[in-house]
């Protein structure tokens, strides 16, 4: 079932996308930011999304726009786990990251928002 | 030239698009004939042209996906149709520009869909909807159908 999970990591957020990154999951995702970031002190953001092997363009805007949401706060936004078939579809189209962070994997994802982290 | 309908999916709201994109996916069919990453592009495909039936399409129609095989050549591919029941398109040339929407957004979907598969086709059918064909042919002769 698509869906979102947000868990803590030493002052990181990670939001694991579950399948999808639909407007549903989008919606989800940041309802549950707003309310964690509001309470906590947090460095910045990673928008998880190595179980999406399909994300089209309307859907990945919706990701771009909520990271500029993160960096409107102030935050380090990375979205990691981008997989290959979406990479050269997104890249086809035409579609622009912009000055959004991406990274291969978490690990690399944590390390751009603390490089000082061991994790 | 002959055609075999894989599946029809009726697109009535977002999760019968993930339906259709799980689906082809996970088409044995689908991962035989075609590298990952190109099966992630063919869904991904099929979610666009799904996703403009919901946005522009009138809010349903649906995915027809066919196999077709050109026997002349030697050659099959795979067909995704979207019909839908909305205005069509004002100005089909505009559709497949980069950047041109007519609701918002980064409008590259129809261009970058294009760009994924071999051929894409818009047939208008004002006050009727529109129907979006789209084709992506084995790689064995890609290059010669493509050209047609």
């Amino acid at each position: 079932m698509p869906g979102a999970v947000l868990t803590r990591v030493r002052g990181t957020i990670i939001v694991t996308f579950q399948g999808s990154a639909d407007s549903g999951t989008l919606a989800t995702a940041s309802r549950m930011l707003a309310e964690e970031l509001g309470a906590r002190e947090i460095r910045g953001v990673v928008l998880e999304i190595s179980a999406c092997e399909v994300i089209d363009v309307d859907e990945f805007s919706g990701l771009l726009k909520l990271s500029h949401l993160i960096q409107w706060l102030g935050l380090v936004a990375v979205i990691a786990g981008l997989r290959p078939g979406l990479v050269t579809y997104l890249v086809s189209a035409g579609v622009s990251a912009g000055a959004v962070r991406t990274a291969l994997d978490l690990e690399q994802a944590l390390f751009e928002i603390d490089p000082s982290s061991d994790v | 030239m002959n055609r075999t309908t894989v599946r029809r999916f009726d697109i009535l709201e977002e999760v019968d698009l993930n339906i259709a994109v799980l689906s082809l996916q996970t088409n044995a069919l689908l991962q035989r004939v075609f590298s990952p990453v190109e099966v992630a592009g063919i869904a991904t495909v099929a979610s666009e042209l799904g996703r403009n039936i919901l946005k522009y399409g009138g809010g349903r129609g649906y995915l027809l996906v066919s196999w077709v095989e050109d026997r002349r050549l030697g050659s099959s591919a795979v067909e995704i149709k979207a019909v839908d029941e909305g205005p069509g398109f004002s100005d089909l040339k505009a559709a497949l520009k980069d950047h041109h929407s007519t609701g918002g957004t980064l409008g590259l979907g129809l261009p970058g869909a294009e760009r994924i598969m071999d051929s894409l086709e818009i047939e208008n059918r004002p006050d009727h909807g529109a129907v979006v064909t789209a084709r992506k042919w084995a790689k064995v002769n890609a290059k010669q159908n493509r050209s047609r």
